[in-house]
């Protein structure tokens, strides 16, 4: 297998984006990476692009076919991924074994969403696709309910409050004012948290990530050729993905994900790193409670500690272990299918040393996506080339 | 729940039901207060995920409030798919 880099990354804002169509803000994304990279498009010799919801809600599939044509990419394979809020992820793993393998030099990732025209409703019916129907769906369980009832778990399990969840509501809304590509970014007081309409019982509005659009891409070729033409380019170091139990009834523990804790496992692993060494992580807080679970389950801290280094401020840019400068999902926002992809940008910026939330020497970077009930995960973990 | 397919072991789908207690204690529980197109009539209601007595979690739905971990249920009644718990004393 060959060592795969990234050469070009481009991503559109997040938030609601009525003036484009899916296929505009995929292509957007994409164009912004072959720039990045400063590469004939005629190269890519693969694109894979990570979408979830595109049936049900703008009706509309064969996005990766859709988007080689704009980009003119006559004959080169196109696979749409899916692996509900996974799918961005996938589409980047299944990139970087395009190049691994030898199948081709330069492969493409995108990721795209587009939800905010729904209702609410109809948002919810939607991602409720990604939960098994004839179990957890059945119950009228929807997505912020399954995180609320988790967190009732931790809460029991740990003692983990009101005030660790707003921390980390706070912190991730307050890294989103930073970032030009946020949806939400917010100067919040826990009062504000506190006071918002309860969505799930103990979420509440700010404890949920926004209903968005948006594209991200990810150009990747193998590191001989980035060492040599790319200035910039960033190692993946590893890219792995996992699988979950599909339903709750699967669960061995009501605080933790098993996929993540297997996909992080293996990808330190495989990088040959610790997570001391890690200068940043960006995790899929789809809710607030969620970063805490994750946290723990990426073994960035002990296990039942995320909330107190949530309080304690430890998870701040500046801090211990520095978790979601981009604002995460609650404040950067989540267009399902390219929130992998955003992640993955958001980090080469980092490496690069050009973020606009800035961890300062940033040399090895981790990024987590999170699929439904936990059914798909992947833990990619990236490093500055010139490191 | 739901039924298995195939034997996770031999993958036969030659599987029979098998009884099992109807009664659990309570790991997590929400209140849903905006559900999803097929229930929007019925919200809010009490979803939790239980420990049952039998072994694995069953997902469920709770009548009242939403009931602190720990607390003992029994299943009195199926709603479509979903089952009903209710708390014990």
């Amino acid at each position: 297998m060959r060592e795969v880099s990234i050469v070009g990354v481009g991503s559109t804002p997040f938030g609601k984006m009525s003036d484009r169509s899916i296929q505009q803000l995929a292509i957007e994304a994409a164009v912004a990476a072959i720039r990045d990279a400063g590469i004939d498009r005629h190269e890519i010799g693969a694109l894979y692009l990570g979408n979830f919801v595109a049936g049900p809600l703008v009706n509309q599939e064969i996005l990766a076919g859709l988007v080689a044509d704009e980009l003119q990419l006559p004959g080169v394979p196109a696979t749409k991924v899916e692996g509900a809020c996974a799918s961005g992820g996938i589409a980047l793993r299944h990139a970087c074994l395009a190049v691994a393998t030898g199948e081709c030099d330069v492969a493409l990732a995108v990721g795209v969403e587009k939800m905010s025209h729904a209702s609410n409703a109809q948002t919810t019916s939607a991602l409720n696709c990604a939960m098994d129907n004839r179990s957890d769906g059945a119950t009228g369980l929807t997505f912020p309910g399954f995180f609320g009832l988790m967190w009732a778990a931790h809460a029991a399990r740990y003692g983990t409050g009101r005030e660790h969840v707003s921390a980390v509501v706070r912190k991730n809304k307050a890294n989103g004012l930073r970032n030009p590509l946020a949806q939400q970014g917010a100067s919040l007081s826990d009062d504000d948290i506190a006071a918002s309409a309860l969505i799930a019982d103990p979420l509440r509005l700010h404890d949920c990530c926004p209903v968005s659009d948006g594209a991200a891409a990810v150009l990747v070729t193998t590191r001989d050729r980035a060492r040599t033409s790319h200035p910039g380019y960033v190692d993946m170091l590893a890219c792995v993905q996992t699988s979950g139990p599909p339903r709750i009834a699967g669960f061995e523990s009501p605080c933790s994900f098993p996929a993540t804790v297997r996909a992080a496992t293996l990808a330190l692993q495989r990088a040959g790193i610790s997570t001391r060494e890690l200068d940043f992580v960006e995790l899929h807080d789809c809710f607030s409670i969620a970063e805490i679970i994750d946290s723990e389950d990426l073994g960035l801290m002990p296990r039942g500690q995320g909330h107190r280094w949530a309080l304690e401020g430890r998870t701040c840019v500046g801090a211990d272990m520095p978790i979601n400068p981009s604002g995460g999902l609650l404040a950067k926002g989540h267009p399902v299918g390219a929130t992998g992809l955003g992640q993955i940008y958001e980090s080469v910026l980092q490496l690069r040393g050009c973020h606009p939330n800035q961890v300062r020497d940033a040399r090895f970077g981790l990024t987590h996506n999170l699929g439904g009930t936990g059914v798909a995960c992947t833990v990619s973990i990236l490093a500055r080339g010139d490191r | 729940m739901p039924p298995r397919d195939v034997c996770g072991v031999c993958l036969s789908n030659r599987l029979a039901p098998e009884a099992v207690p109807g009664t659990g204690t309570v790991v997590g529980a929400t209140m849903i207060r905006r559900p999803p197109l097929a229930l929007r009539e019925r919200g809010p209601y009490v979803v939790a995920m239980v420990r049952s007595d039998a072994g694995p979690f069953i997902t469920g739905r709770v009548e009242g409030d939403a009931p602190p971990p720990g607390t003992r249920v029994e299943l009195t009644a199926y709603d479509g798919d979903a089952p009903v718990f209710r708390a014990v004393m």
